[in-house]
């Protein structure tokens, strides 16, 4: 069976802005791998070793349609990941957008450490129990 | 054809149980070992509790278990990329009655593979 790495794979031309999220995974000990674009990001992906977590940022120009077309490319290539993005689409346009592709809740477009550690345990709540 | 066949079913499944229509959701899978395009065998297997983006946990078991075909009448996107990336071929049955109907279009190779067009919000 194909075991999720401790890796966070992260689409954006803007970490620092994220950087409080995030901090939560780095204390967990997740290695975080951060790629400007999708296109970049997506020879990362191997369904053998999947990230345990690819986190799109898509503040920029991404409407619900476009997040959805980018998941779907993650998920053609390496099902097994755990996908979530930063977004300022609302709660319901969000759920409706991305039925069906099993979607870890969002992060808000300013994301704080209390984010990341709620993401952090909805991740955590998927993974294998060793 | 051998295979190991694995169909999402109502309460208590068997071959004459229902088909449960959407795979996450279902009672139990019906499991039908398939030996010279006979069935060999039919056991029952309890599906995992089902919440929210925890549509895998059903995928790993069932790949655990050696499945290697799946019908389905109701899937998203991501369990299809994720049955077809662990080797589970999956086909759709969504429009037979019972578990034993599914079995045997399945055997006499009537049932398409499951597209993304058959998928939860059609795929796109």
């Amino acid at each position: 069976m194909n075991t999720p790495t401790q890796t966070v794979l992260l689409v954006s031309s803007d970490v620092s802005s994220l950087a409080d999220a995030l901090a939560p995974f780095k204390e967990a000990g997740f290695t975080l791998h951060i790629e400007a674009t999708l296109d970049a990001a997506l020879p990362l992906m191997h369904p053998a070793t999947p990230p345990a977590l690819v986190l799109i940022d898509a503040r920029q120009n991404m409407d619900g349609a476009a997040l959805r077309q980018a998941v779907m490319r993650v998920l053609s290539r390496c099902a097994l990941t755990w996908i979530s993005a930063v977004t300022s689409i609302s709660a319901v346009a969000f759920h409706d957008a991305m039925e069906g592709l099993g979607m870890l809740p969002p992060l808000p477009t300013t994301p704080n450490k209390k984010d990341g550690e709620a993401l952090l345990s909805a991740l955590q709540r998927f993974q294998p129990k060793n | 054809m051998d295979t190991l066949l694995a169909v999402p079913s109502a309460h208590p499944g068997g071959l004459d149980a229902g088909m449960g229509m959407h795979f996450g959701h279902c009672d139990v899978f019906t499991l039908v070992e398939i030996e010279n395009d006979q069935v060999k065998s039919v056991t029952t297997l309890d599906n995992p509790p089902h919440e929210h983006g925890g549509c895998l946990a059903p995928v790993q078991m069932l790949a655990g278990k050696g499945v290697k075909a799946l019908l389905a009448g109701g899937m998203g996107f991501r369990p299809l990329m994720a049955f077809n990336q662990v080797g589970i071929h999956v086909f759709y049955a969504g429009q037979l009655p019972t578990v034993g109907e599914g079995v045997k279009a399945f055997l006499a190779g009537q049932l398409p593979e499951f597209s993304q067009e058959h998928t939860c919000h059609g795929g796109n």
